[in-house]
C-alpha cells in the first residue's frame, strides 16, 4: 500500500513499488513458480492478444469516426475554438496588422496590452531601450544593405552604418517618408523576411514609439541578384518634442540588413 | 526496418538535445543576484531534475521542420519550459504532493510559501525571453507568440481551476465529456498545441495556419495525460519520479474515476461520494486501495488505456495533416516517431 505521508528518509527512489499494493481485477501476476517455458508461452500469447487489441483501438482512432472518444474530443475541440480562439484571434489579426494598429491611439494600444498583462508592456518598452542603447555594437555586423543614397556594403562598422533620414525637418501630427533599397547579391532567393524599428530617441529624452513607424511592403521577399524597395513612413506624434530622433532599423531573419533612421522635429 | 527500440533510443536522444538547450537558455535567464538561497537557487531546482522536456522539443522541431533555425526557437522554448515547471511547482502545493521528478517537491522541502513565491517567479521569469524575440523575430512575430503564450497560460489555469472546483465541490455526476475539456484546457494547450504553433510561427515567420495543429496537440496531449494517469496509479515510483496513487489520494477527476463513477453500484457510489468528500489528510490507505480495487472490478483502467490508444491514432491522423506540407527532414520525423512510439509501446 502506498503510503499517504513518507518520512524524509524515505527518499523517493528508495523502494520500487510498482503500482497500489492491493489484490485487483486488472491483471493477475504470473506466479514465479510457474515453469518459465509455460510463462514464457503464456506471456507471448497475452501479448499478441493485447497487441491485436491496442492494433484495434488505434485503427478506431485513426479512422476518427468509428471511435466515440476521438468524436467526443473533437467536437469539444471545436466549441472550445468557438468559444475562446475566435476572440484570441480577434487580438492578433488587430496586431498582425501593423498598419491598422499603428494607426491607432497609442494609448489606446497599450490600454490593450495593459488589459492582458500589463507587466509585460513596461518590459517590452524597457527593452526597446535597451535595444537603441545599443546600436552601436550591433551595426557593426551590418553587411549587404543599400540606400538610394549610398552603395552596396559588404562587411560594414557603425561608422559607414546606412543612415536613412527622413526629408525634413517634420512638423508634430505629420507624416514624413524615405525609400530604402535593399539588395540581395546572392544567386538564391531571401526567405519572407519583415522589417521593424525601435523607438526613436532623441538626446534630450523625447522619443517616438515605434507603433509610429511603419513599413510597406510590410513583408518581403528579394528574388536572387535582386532588389526591393521598401518605403519608411514616420507619423510624428502631436506634442512631440523638437529635435533629432533616432532608431534602428533591424530586418527579421537577416541579421546584416540594419540601418539608423533619423528624422528632425521642428516646432 | 526501424524498431520500437530503435524509435525510442532516437527519441530520447533528440529529447535530450533539445531540452538542454532549452534549459541552457532558460538557466540564462535566471538573474544571478540575491536572494539565491529561497528563490533563485530555488527556479533552477525542477528545469535540472530528469524531465521528458516535450514542449521545448516540439516547438524546435515544429520550427526546424518548416524551415526555421533552432537559435530562433530557444527563447520560446525556454519559456515554455519555465512556464511548465512553474506550473510543476504550484500544482504540488495545490496537490500538496511530496514528491517530483525523483525529488523531494519545494512545497515539501521549503514549505508552501516559498514554493508558491519560486513559481510566482518562475512565471514572470518567462516574459523575459518571450520579449527579446523582438530582436530576432521582429515585432510582428513577437506579438504573435505572446499572443500565443497569454492563451496558453489562461487555458491551463481555466483547465485548472475545473479540476480543483471539482474536488472542492466533490462532484460526482460527470461525464467523460468534462474530462477531454478539462484535459484539453489544462494539458494540451500547453503541452502539444502551443508548443507545436509556436515553433511553425517561428519557422515559417507567421505564413502557416497554425490551427492546423489543435487537433493533433489535442489528442497527442489527451493520450499522454491518460497514459500519465494511468501511471499514477499503476507505474513505477522510481520511473514514475511522483507518488503512486496520488491521485487518488487528492481525489482527482481522472478518466479513470469519471469512469467508475458512473459505472459502479448506487450504493459504492455513494462510498465514493463519501470518500471524496474527505480532505486527503482524513482519507486512509484501506480506502485508496478500495478505489483502486473497484478501478480494477469496473475496467476503469482498461478503459482508459484504450481510450489513450484510440486518440493516439488519431494524432496519427492528423499529424499527416499539420506536417503533411512540411518536406522530409530528422525533425518532422522526430515528431512523426513521438506519435508512433506512442503507439507502438504498451500504453
Amino acid at each position: 500500500m502506498v503510503q499517504k505521508k513518507k518520512t524524509k528518509a524515505d527518499g523517493p527512489v528508495g523502494k520500487k513499488r510498482p503500482g497500489i499494493n492491493v489484490k485487483s481485477k486488472q491483471k493477475e501476476p504470473i506466479p514465479a513458480t510457474e515453469p518459465v517455458n509455460e510463462r514464457e508461452h503464456r506471456n507471448q500469447s497475452q501479448s499478441n492478444a493485447d497487441m491485436r487489441m491496442n492494433l484495434g483501438d488505434i485503427i478506431q482512432g485513426f479512422v476518427s469516426s468509428s471511435s466515440q472518444v476521438v468524436q467526443k474530443a473533437a467536437s469539444i475541440l471545436e466549441e472550445e475554438i468557438a468559444a475562446g480562439i475566435v476572440a484570441a484571434k480577434e487580438v492578433e489579426n488587430k496586431f498582425v496588422n501593423v498598419q491598422k494598429i499603428r494607426t491607432q491611439p497609442r494609448e489606446e494600444t497599450i490600454q490593450r496590452f495593459r488589459h492582458d498583462s500589463h507587466e509585460i508592456v513596461d518590459i517590452l518598452l524597457d527593452l526597446l531601450d535597451v535595444s537603441v542603447k545599443n546600436a552601436g555594437g550591433i551595426a557593426k555586423k551590418i553587411i549587404n544593405i543599400g540606400t538610394r543614397t549610398s552603395e552596396k556594403g559588404t562587411e560594414q562598422s557603425s561608422s559607414d552604418m546606412p543612415v536613412l533620414n527622413i526629408p525634413g525637418p517634420l512638423m508634430p501630427g505629420t507624416v514624413g517618408s524615405v525609400s530604402m533599397l535593399f539588395e540581395n547579391s546572392l544567386n538564391t532567393p531571401t526567405g519572407v523576411f519583415t522589417v521593424a524599428c525601435t523607438d526613436l530617441l532623441s538626446s534630450t529624452g523625447g522619443s517616438i514609439p515605434a507603433q509610429r513607424i511603419s513599413f510597406s511592403p510590410q513583408t518581403i521577399t528579394i528574388g536572387p541578384r535582386a532588389r526591393q524597395e521598401v518605403n519608411v513612413m514616420v507619423a510624428i506624434p502631436e506634442k512631440t518634442k523638437p529635435g533629432v530622433y533616432s532608431g534602428l532599423i533591424q530586418a527579421t531573419d537577416i541579421e546584416q540588413l540594419r540601418a539608423v533612421l533619423v528624422v528632425t522635429v521642428q516646432s | 526496418m526501424t524498431t520500437a527500440i530503435d524509435r525510442y533510443n532516437s527519441l530520447k536522444q533528440v529529447l535530450s538535445e533539445y531540452q538542454g538547450l532549452a534549459i541552457d537558455t532558460l538557466l540564462a535567464y535566471i538573474p544571478p543576484s540575491e536572494p539565491r538561497r529561497y528563490l533563485y537557487d530555488l527556479v533552477e531546482s525542477y528545469p535540472r531534475r530528469p524531465g521528458k522536456g516535450f514542449r521545448p522539443a516540439l516547438c524546435i522541431a515544429t520550427c526546424k521542420a518548416f524551415g526555421g533555425t533552432a537559435q530562433h526557437a530557444f527563447r520560446s522554448a525556454a519559456a515554455l519550459e519555465l512556464f511548465h515547471n512553474a506550473c510543476l511547482v504550484h500544482d504540488d502545493v495545490e496537490d500538496e504532493s511530496d514528491f517530483r521528478r525523483g525529488g523531494q517537491t519545494l512545497n515539501r522541502e521549503f514549505g508552501n510559501s516559498i514554493a508558491v513565491n519560486v513559481g510566482d517567479a518562475m512565471n514572470m521569469l518567462c516574459l523575459r525571453p518571450i520579449m527579446e524575440n523582438l530582436t530576432v523575430l521582429g515585432p510582428n512575430l513577437t506579438y504573435q507568440i505572446f499572443s500565443e503564450i497569454e492563451h496558453m497560460v489562461r487555458q491551463s489555469v481555466e483547465g485548472q481551476a475545473l479540476e480543483l472546483g471539482w474536488v472542492r465541490d466533490v462532484v460526482c455526476e460527470m461525464a467523460e465529456d468534462d474530462y477531454l475539456r478539462m484535459v484539453l484546457k489544462k494539458t494540451c494547450w500547453y503541452t502539444c498545441i502551443h508548443p507545436c504553433r509556436i515553433g511553425s510561427i517561428i519557422g515559417t515567420g507567421g505564413q502557416y495556419n497554425a490551427d492546423l495543429f489543435n487537433k493533433f496537440g489535442y489528442y497527442m496531449g489527451a493520450a499522454f495525460q491518460i497514459q500519465d494517469d494511468i501511471l499514477n496509479l499503476v507505474g513505477d515510483l522510481e520511473k514514475y519520479g511522483k507518488e503512486i496513487g496520488g491521485d487518488i489520494w487528492e481525489g482527482k477527476r481522472t478518466l479513470m474515476m469519471i469512469h467508475l463513477l458512473n459505472h459502479c453500484t448506487p450504493q459504492e457510489k455513494d462510498r465514493l461520494r463519501v470518500y471524496l468528500c474527505k480532505q486527503r489528510k482524513e482519507r486512509t490507505a484501506e480506502e485508496v486501495a478500495w478505489v483502486f480495487e473497484l478501478m480494477g472490478v469496473y475496467q476503469s483502467i482498461e478503459y482508459a488505456r484504450s481510450s489513450s490508444r484510440q486518440l493516439a491514432g488519431a494524432a496519427l491522423r492528423e499529424f499527416f495533416v499539420a506536417f503533411g506540407s512540411a518536406p522530409d527532414s530528422a525533425d518532422k520525423r522526430f515528431i512523426q516517431d513521438i506519435v508512433l512510439y506512442m503507439i507502438e509501446r504498451d500504453l
